[in-house]
């Protein structure tokens, strides 16, 4: 079998932030469009970033009109900024929502049309201007990845934007970036980047290379993931985290996701609930649905999350799973569905949504509607 | 459902996806651009070489080469619309099977009148293996071609024709190449256009030039300046000049002779109305000219027509008839006279033969006698010479003896001559052939010459006047020379020696008619009349005519 691996250049460090203005420079910007959001703009994030690009000489323009779980229209919005503001480079600041945001303004603007076109594999034809990531959570992985998710409002759904031009010139990933967030976004995001690593890890499209990532951003977060959300100054930490958010953003960008994304998508596009808490809610019920499917690398991932060293793979596994929850459960993420405020949910059309999501194919074991609705509700209670 | 799902993992993980990159975008727009502009180089091509006044095939062929390299195409037609039915015009390259030109195409089948009727480019590719729907795939399949592209020539908001680009097989074609045909289409049309409207100035200006050139009498259009403008080819002809030497040349330096002179039509130029004039142009031919102001649309002056006319052949004529009645009248006269003369001179002389008879011995009254009897003969010669000078031609007499011809002449007027102390030298040929001309006319040259002689000798203040009357033969030509040393004639007069009215005589004394009917004369005769004069030294007139019955050949006498 034939296999790729994608990856932006990455700028990795201490105070790596002060390298945009630079990085711009080098890809021959002139006016950059700022995709932010509210929370990273207070924070100082924004203004950092803004600083050392006009310290470079160039021009910017800002737009953070962005929430979580964003939609086509702040991708609309954003491509009018960046057209009428002359902008000629694109620069996405801040957890996932604006990095896709930024991402899909970056398709437009080049591409034309409406980012709704782009939806699926491949549709992108035409470059997109210069893109670089600052991500300011360890969690989304978009600095790295080939994918945009963007939520359609009209047909109430997550889009699952994939190509390789989604993958950023520049990704410039600085940990002391972290050391803003509170510990509920922390444990949120960190458990987001343990579901990237384990979906990417028994994806049934892995590679040895997408598992070298996948198996150290695990072995990061299962032991700094607690500590970062203990302490925002815990600069070891924080490190850790970003590293693990990134490896596991460049594995699942190369071995795709799985089931527990399929079906977050799928709430995603029905209720503003955060992407992170979802998924760590969703994970331990599809780990174990999809433990069959490769009981070596769920005992591996036991090993790594270090439920015991000792067993049978199937005994190994199913501490792993236990493992992990232990670690949600240390973190303070909620347990149920239920308890982020899922109200009557209609599993049997999100189990629908989440059947055609483009995550689900690489998931290892095969799924029907009613092992997603199953799921779903095991998840609720 | 397997190899679905591989197919699908493997276009997520991309190994035959890559990040879009501007290397490849860019050298697709500049491959994009570089078409573009080909093809507008095309279409400027096509424009050059589109030739207004050449045959539609070189057109076609034009465009068939210039836009081979883009299109393949085998053949290129040109339709057109005329009184609502169409037929196909011209086709390049015109092959020997190829019997399409003139046809007439039926607007029930023909997919050239589908395209107008949609007005839209069709491309149209058959199986020619399949029954025919247009009747174009009949012809286009006899010549194995079996793909064709036809293009609405739109002028405006009509429709004249269908441009058709046929090939043997498919051309693929996308939105900009069948835009660029329309841009093709429309710059063909516009130039047909011009053309059309090129041929119709260009027939109409023709049409007035040809009147214009086949005026006889002379056309001068001239501005406001008096500048020429143009001239038909009368006028050049007339004053043996090129068209070239005279444009932008005063008129009245190309019509008179004094150029520094007030124009003598300069009235013309000031009044807004016809004008009449008779002058005497500097080559000396008298002309009527009539001159027409020459107006702009809003009835503004913008120059002069002058139209002239050669009125010398008939004023001649006028002068002549003129001429030759006074000289019937005297000649009649003269013939009374003499026929007065005749009974009282027969009475003379036979008188005198029966004095004579009476006197039989020698002596001075018998010598008297004898003496009155000649006097009385040669008075009876002349009587007889004046009296078949003075007679009007009945048999147009086809010989003459030049020296017996002078002699004539000679007892009409030596005594006039003799009178004025000239004397006259008489050189004459013993072996002279008779030449082939009228003696009456040639008795009139010979006045003619004399009498010049005489006047030329009478203004002079010489002492030893004398005229030289010589005859001889030069190869089949018989000469008289006629030679004063008289005043001779003026270096600017020497042009105007032959021209009717010209005479420096005063107006009692001559018509100005007698050198240029003489020159006349001479030529009907086969004949020339040259002088050669010198001032105050005297003038030698040469007449020359062939002998008679002898090679009319051309033989310079003067040298």
């Amino acid at each position: 079998m034939i296999s790729k691996f994608m990856a932006p250049e990455i700028i990795f460090g201490d105070h790596s932030i002060q390298q945009t203005g630079e990085s711009f420079l080098r890809l021959g910007a002139q006016r950059v469009l700022v995709v932010s959001d509210p929370g990273v703009k207070e924070a100082g994030w924004t203004t950092q970033a803004v600083e050392n690009i006009q310290a470079s000489g160039l021009d910017y323009h800002l737009f953070s009109n962005i929430s979580t779980n964003p939609d086509t229209n702040q991708v609309a919005e954003g491509v009018e900024a960046y057209h009428e503001a002359r902008c000629d480079a694109v620069l996405g600041i801040g957890g996932g929502s604006a990095l896709d945001v930024a991402k899909a303004v970056a398709v437009i603007v080049s591409n034309g049309g409406k980012i709704e076109e782009y939806e699926g594999i491949d549709h992108i034809h035409s470059p997109l201007p210069p893109v670089i990531m600052v991500p300011t959570t360890a969690g989304s992985g978009s600095e790295v990845s080939q994918f945009s998710i963007i939520v359609d409002p009209v047909r109430k759904k997550k889009m699952t934007i994939v190509s390789k031009s989604l993958v950023p010139d520049i990704a410039i990933v600085d940990p002391f970036v972290l050391m803003t967030k509170d510990h509920l976004l922390t444990a949120a995001t960190g458990l987001d980047a343990i579901t990237h690593g384990i979906e990417a890890y028994v994806s049934a499209a892995a590679t040895p290379l997408t598992d070298v990532h996948a198996v150290n951003a695990m072995k990061l977060a299962a032991e700094f993931l607690r500590p970062s959300v203990a302490s925002h100054t815990n600069v070891e930490a924080k490190r850790a985290m970003a590293m693990a958010s990134m490896q596991a953003g460049l594995a699942f960008s190369n071995a795709i996701l799985g089931a527990v994304h399929a079906m977050s998508h799928a709430i995603g596009g029905r209720y503003a609930l955060a992407h992170g808490e979802i998924n760590s809610i969703l994970l331990p019920h599809v780990m174990e649905f999809n433990l069959i499917a490769s009981p070596p690398r769920f005992a591996a991932i036991g090993d790594i999350f270090g439920a015991s060293a000792d067993g049978e793979e199937m005994v190994r596994a199913r501490h792993g799973i236990q493992a992990v929850r232990a670690l949600a459960d240390d973190i303070g993420a909620p347990k149920t569905l239920r308890s982020v405020g899922l109200r009557d949910p209609d599993f049997e059309s999100m189990a629908r949504i989440a059947l055609e999501d483009a995550c689900m194919i690489t998931n290892p074991r095969d799924v029907a509607l009613k092992d997603i609705e199953m799921l779903f509700k095991k998840a609720y209670e | 459902m397997f190899t679905e799902k591989e197919m699908v993992i493997e276009k997520l993980t991309g190994v035959r996806a890559s990040k879009k990159s501007y290397y490849t975008d860019l050298k697709a727009t500049i491959a994009e651009l570089e078409k573009k502009n080909r093809k507008l180089e095309i279409l400027s091509e096509v424009a050059k070489g589109f030739q207004v006044t050449g045959t539609m095939e070189t057109s076609l062929q034009h465009i068939l080469e210039t836009i081979y390299e883009l299109y393949p195409i085998d053949r290129v037609s040109l339709s057109l619309i005329e009184q609502g039915a169409m037929s196909l015009k011209s086709v390049y390259p015109l092959y020997a099977e190829d019997s399409a030109v003139g046809m007439h195409l039926p607007r029930k089948e023909s997919l050239y009148w589908k395209a107008i009727e949609q007005n839209m480019i069709v491309l149209h590719e058959w199986d020619p293996a399949d029954t025919y729907t247009f009747v174009e795939e009949r012809t286009l399949s006899a010549l194995n071609l079996h793909y064709v592209c036809v293009i609405p020539l739109r002028i405006k908001a009509s429709t004249i024709g269908v441009l058709t680009f046929a090939a043997a097989e498919r051309i693929e074609c996308d939105q900009s190449d069948i835009s660029f045909f329309r841009q093709l289409s429309d710059h063909i049309a516009v130039m047909m256009e011009n053309a059309r409207l090129y041929q119709e100035v260009y027939q109409g200006r023709k049409e007035w030039e040809e009147t214009f050139q086949a005026v006889a009498d002379l056309l001068i259009l001239t501005d406001n300046d008096h500048r020429i403008v143009r001239c038909n080819q009368a006028s050049y002809s007339f004053f043996d000049v090129s068209p070239e030497a005279v444009a932008g040349q005063r008129c009245h330096d190309l019509l008179f002779h004094d150029t520094e002179e007030f124009c003598p039509i300069e009235e013309s130029y000031n009044g807004e109305s016809m004008k009449n004039y008779q002058m005497t142009l500097k080559n000396g031919r008298v002309c009527d000219i009539q001159t027409y102001p020459v107006r702009d649309g809003d009835g503004v002056m913008k120059g002069l027509l002058i139209y002239i006319k050669d009125v010398t052949a008939r004023i001649k004529t006028e002068a002549q008839l003129q001429h030759s009645g006074k000289l019937a009248a005297i000649g009649e006269m003269a013939a009374g006279v003499a026929h007065e003369l005749n009974s009282p001179l027969t009475a003379v002389i036979g008188n005198t033969q029966i004095l004579q008879r009476s006197l039989k011995e020698e002596g001075p009254p018998r010598e008297l006698a004898v003496a009155i009897e000649r006097g009385g003969r040669r008075c009876q010669t002349i009587v007889q010479n004046l009296l078949s000078f003075s007679r009007p031609e009945k048999e147009e007499s086809i010989e003459c003896d030049m020296n017996v011809a002078v002699e004539d002449v000679l007892s009409l007027i030596g005594f006039q001559i003799e009178k004025e102390n000239i004397v006259i030298e008489k050189h004459y040929s013993s072996s002279l052939p008779l030449v082939k001309a009228s003696s009456h006319q040639v008795g009139q040259v010979i006045i003619n010459l004399l009498l010049n002689a005489k006047d030329a000798l009478k203004n002079s203040e010489k002492k030893d006047k004398k005229i030289k009357i010589k005859t001889r033969v030069v190869y089949s030509n018989v000469v008289l020379e006629v030679k004063d040393n008289g005043c001779g004639i003026g270096q600017r007069q020497k042009a105007s020696v032959f021209e009717p009215f010209f005479t420096t005589k005063r107006k009692q004394n001559g018509t100005g008619l007698g050198l240029s009917v003489s020159k006349d004369i001479a030529e009907k005769n086969a004949g020339r009349l040259t002088f050669t004069s010198e001032e105050e030294r005297g003038s030698t007139f040469q007449l020359k005519l062939p002998v008679y019955g002898g090679e009319e050949k051309y033989e310079d006498i003067s040298r």
